[in-house]
This record gives C-alpha cells, sequence and structure tokens, in this order.
C-alpha cells in the first residue's frame, strides 16, 4: 500500500476554522439525533480536497474514543447491553475489514477519483434510503400529535425470539430474549461495512437492533457505541497502518465535535421527539444533494462519461460546497434554537411555579 | 456564598481538564510536520494517532463537560 502519494492537505488558519465549524456542527447533529454526526463530517471534508478514503480513516479515528466515553457514560445509567454490542462488535468488525479491503482496492485501481466516487456514490443511495425513512417516519410522529416514540417490538423481532437453532443461541437483557448469533451475524457485518464506506455505521446498526432484534432504541443507540468504539479501533487499526489516517484534521474535528455534541444532547431534552427526526431528514436531503452534484465531476476524471470543461467542474464543485454549507449552517441554526427556545421556556415556566409556590 | 463557591469549583474543572487539552493541541500544532510523517508511514505507527486520540478524548470531553456545565447550560431534568 503506498500511502505517500496521498494528498494530506495543507491546513490554513481558514481550513482549521472550516473543521473546527464542521466538527462542532456535526458533534451538534450528533448528540441531537444520537448518532450519524460523520454523514457531514465525511463529506464537508471532502468538499475541502481531503481524499475520499482519508476523509472516512481520519473520521474513524475521530469517533472511536469519543464512542468509548460515551458508552461509559450511558453504562452508568443501565442504557448499555455489553454483551449484545461485544457480539455485534465482532462481525462489525470483520465487516470494517472487508470494507476497508474495498476501499484500499478502489484506491490502488481507480485512484483519489475512484475512491471519491465510491464514497459520494454510497452517501447518495445511503441518505436516500435513511433519510426518506426518517421524514416518513416524523411526518407520522407530527400527524399522530404524540410528543412520545411508543416502543414496539416487531413482527420480525418477534420472530426472531421465536427462532431457535440449537449451540447458535446467547441471552440478550435488552431484548428479554434469546437470540441466535447467526442473526446477530450479517447485522454486525452490515454495519461494520457501512462504517468502513462512509463512516457512518449506525444508521444500519441502531434500526436493526431495534427492528429486528426487539433491543429498545434507547439501549440500542447506547449500545451501539459498543459496537462503534470495537469497529472504530480496528478501524483506524486498519486504515492507520495503510498510513490513511491524518491525525490533525481528526484532532480539529475532535475538537469542535465534543463541544457540539454535548450541546446537542442537552437540546434532546427540550425538543418534541418528530422535531429530532425533521432536522436528521432535512440534513440528509441537503448533504445528499451536496454529493450528488459533484458525482458527473468523479466519473469525468476516470473518464467514464465525456470530459467536462474545467469551469463546469469547478462549478459543480462550488455548488456542492454552497450546499454543504447551507447544510451545516440551518442544521446549526435549528438544533441551537430549538435548544435555547426550549431552555428560555423551561425557565420561565419554573419561574411562574417558582412564584405560585411562594405565593402560597 | 454557596453558588460563588459551586460556581468556581465548575471553573476550577474546567481550568483542570483544559490545560492538559491546550497542551495536546499545542504539542500537535508545534510537531505537525513530524505527526504527519509518523502517520503516513502507516505501520506499527498507528499507536501513535491512537494513543493521541485516546488522551485528547478523555481530557478534551472533561473538559467540554464541565465548560457547559459551568455556563448554566443543563439537560432538563
Amino acid at each position: 500500500m503506498d500511502a505517500t502519494s496521498l494528498n494530506f492537505i495543507d491546513l490554513t488558519l481558514t481550513n482549521i476554522a472550516f473543521l473546527l465549524f464542521v466538527g462542532f456542527v456535526g458533534g451538534l447533529v450528533s448528540g441531537f439525533i444520537g448518532s450519524g454526526g460523520a454523514f457531514v463530517l465525511t463529506p464537508a471534508m471532502m468538499s475541502m480536497g481531503v481524499p475520499g478514503i482519508v476523509a472516512v480513516a481520519s473520521n474513524i479515528c475521530h469517533k472511536f474514543p469519543k464512542a468509548l466515553v460515551g458508552a461509559i457514560k450511558r453504562a452508568k445509567y443501565g442504557q448499555v447491553d455489553l454483551k449484545l454490542g461485544l457480539i455485534l462488535g465482532v462481525s462489525a468488525e470483520a465487516g470494517m475489514l472487508y470494507g476497508a479491503n474495498i476501499q484500499q482496492m478502489i484506491k490502488e485501481r481507480l485512484g483519489d477519483a475512484g475512491s471519491n466516487l465510491y464514497v459520494s456514490a454510497a452517501f447518495v443511495v445511503v441518505l436516500g434510503i435513511v433519510g426518506t425513512w426518517v421524514l416518513l417516519d416524523a411526518w407520522k410522529l407530527y400527524r399522530s400529535g404524540t410528543t412520545q416514540e411508543e416502543e414496539r417490538v416487531t413482527r420480525l423481532a418477534k420472530w426472531v425470539h421465536k427462532l431457535h437453532i440449537p449451540g447458535t443461541m446467547f441471552y440478550c437483557k435488552s431484548a428479554k430474549a434469546h437470540i441466535s448469533w447467526l442473526v446477530t451475524i450479517p447485522i454486525g457485518f452490515a454495519t461494520g461495512m457501512l462504517a468502513a464506506t462512509i463512516a457512518v455505521g449506525g444508521f444500519v446498526g441502531v434500526p436493526a437492533m431495534h427492528y429486528i432484534l426487539g433491543v429498545p432504541s434507547l439501549m440500542a443507540s447506547a449500545s451501539e457505541l459498543v459496537i462503534a468504539f470495537v469497529m472504530g479501533l480496528g478501524g483506524t487499526i486498519k486504515y492507520g497502518w495503510g498510513g490513511f489516517v491524518d491525525i490533525r484534521l481528526a484532532m480539529i474535528i475532535l475538537a469542535g465535535s465534543l463541544f457540539g455534541i454535548q450541546l446537542g444532547a442537552i437540546g434532546t431534552t427540550y425538543v418534541k421527539p418528530f422535531m429530532i427526526k425533521v432536522v436528521m431528514g432535512v440534513i440528509m436531503a441537503l448533504v445528499l444533494f451536496s454529493r450528488g452534484f459533484v458525482i458527473p465531476v468523479y466519473l469525468s476524471e476516470l473518464g467514464w462519461i465525456t470530459p467536462m470543461a474545467a469551469e463546469t467542474a469547478q462549478l459543480f464543485k462550488n455548488i456542492s460546497l454552497g450546499i454543504m454549507l447551507f447544510a451545516l449552517v440551518s442544521g446549526a441554526a435549528i438544533v441551537l434554537h430549538a435548544l435555547f427556545s426550549g431552555m428560555l421556556e423551561h425557565r420561565r415556566q419554573q419561574g411562574i411555579l417558582e412564584e405560585s409556590a411562594v405565593a402560597d | 456564598m454557596a453558588n460563588t463557591k459551586t460556581n468556581s469549583s465548575a471553573w476550577g474543572k474546567v481550568a483542570l481538564y483544559g490545560i492538559p487539552t491546550v497542551v495536546l493541541y499545542a504539542g500537535l500544532y508545534r510537531f505537525e510536520a513530524q505527526m504527519i510523517e509518523i502517520c503516513r508511514q502507516g505501520h506499527w505507527n498507528f499507536i501513535v494517532p491512537i494513543a493521541f486520540a485516546f488522551a485528547i478524548s478523555y481530557f478534551h470531553g472533561g473538559f467540554t463537560s464541565s465548560f457547559w456545565d459551568a455556563l448554566g447550560i443543563k439537560a432538563k431534568n
């Protein structure tokens, strides 16, 4: 693996400020919607000219220690199913290594343009599917007028709980059922592979634990942190061994992200659940368009379509960057507005309660 | 009085975690070229970014948490 030909970008003050801002928004979104801030971070780094494989590798490197800190914190609240997290983590590790191999193979054969095309196309497909599903779910929640999501065990999960394959069963305390690890292997593998491709495995892991294994969503998102740590550590070793981790990028986004993630998590306590999904869906849609606009540029660089004029390619890249910036600013604005207006309203209500208590 | 005490202990915690964080970031900035080279070489050098990420995550995580706390931005009970 020849990593010396890789383009580790020069960091100017503007680049650093942009990365800090992107990290902050990524963290804000991550804390607000539970996981997946990397769907903002990877494309934003790519918009700066960072090769796709370096963006994914650096992203994974900034994520896994954060996942460990988060998992320990949430384990104290009893939200983590450690056994399930580790079992899924092992197969996620295999998926991560397989996915990383595909990434490196594409990089070797097709160069940066091929790697960028692969990551961008994966983003468009995954964000298209998950984003549509999230927005539909938000719409359903809004129409139903409920303030809390109901925790139902799906029919599929009930079937999985009934399934008995001798020699493969283990007790899953979060699902309160015996589950075969033959069911968890594909879930973990898909989670790891997606993480190696776009650095966001949680898009598969969390919904799969909830809808297929019957794990409550709060425990699913907490246990996903264990998977994220296990596969993130493995992924960083794998990419780090190949020389693809840019520690500067990883640490700068971590700096912004740690500020954002805690603010975003605090924000969730002040808003209705459908609002969280609206934010997630809107940002996903914007990021999807941002990545979609540069796909023709990569296709042209690879010579798979009629070559594009340099000005046209630059125009597409500028549009992509513009949409990305709009997504970041609007995402941050929605979350911060929700947080501060919620806090003010809460303080106002507390004030009224205190006043009436004094009057009594 | 009690409030002032609580506030100063909160800012003390910010400093306790903040100072090592600043030192780590300053070190990364100062030895940027060497760090890039170590990362680029790959193989067993992967230990360096991993150890660095762990250290920064620990101190910076403590710093940001106490920072928002000290500013009074807390979750709704």
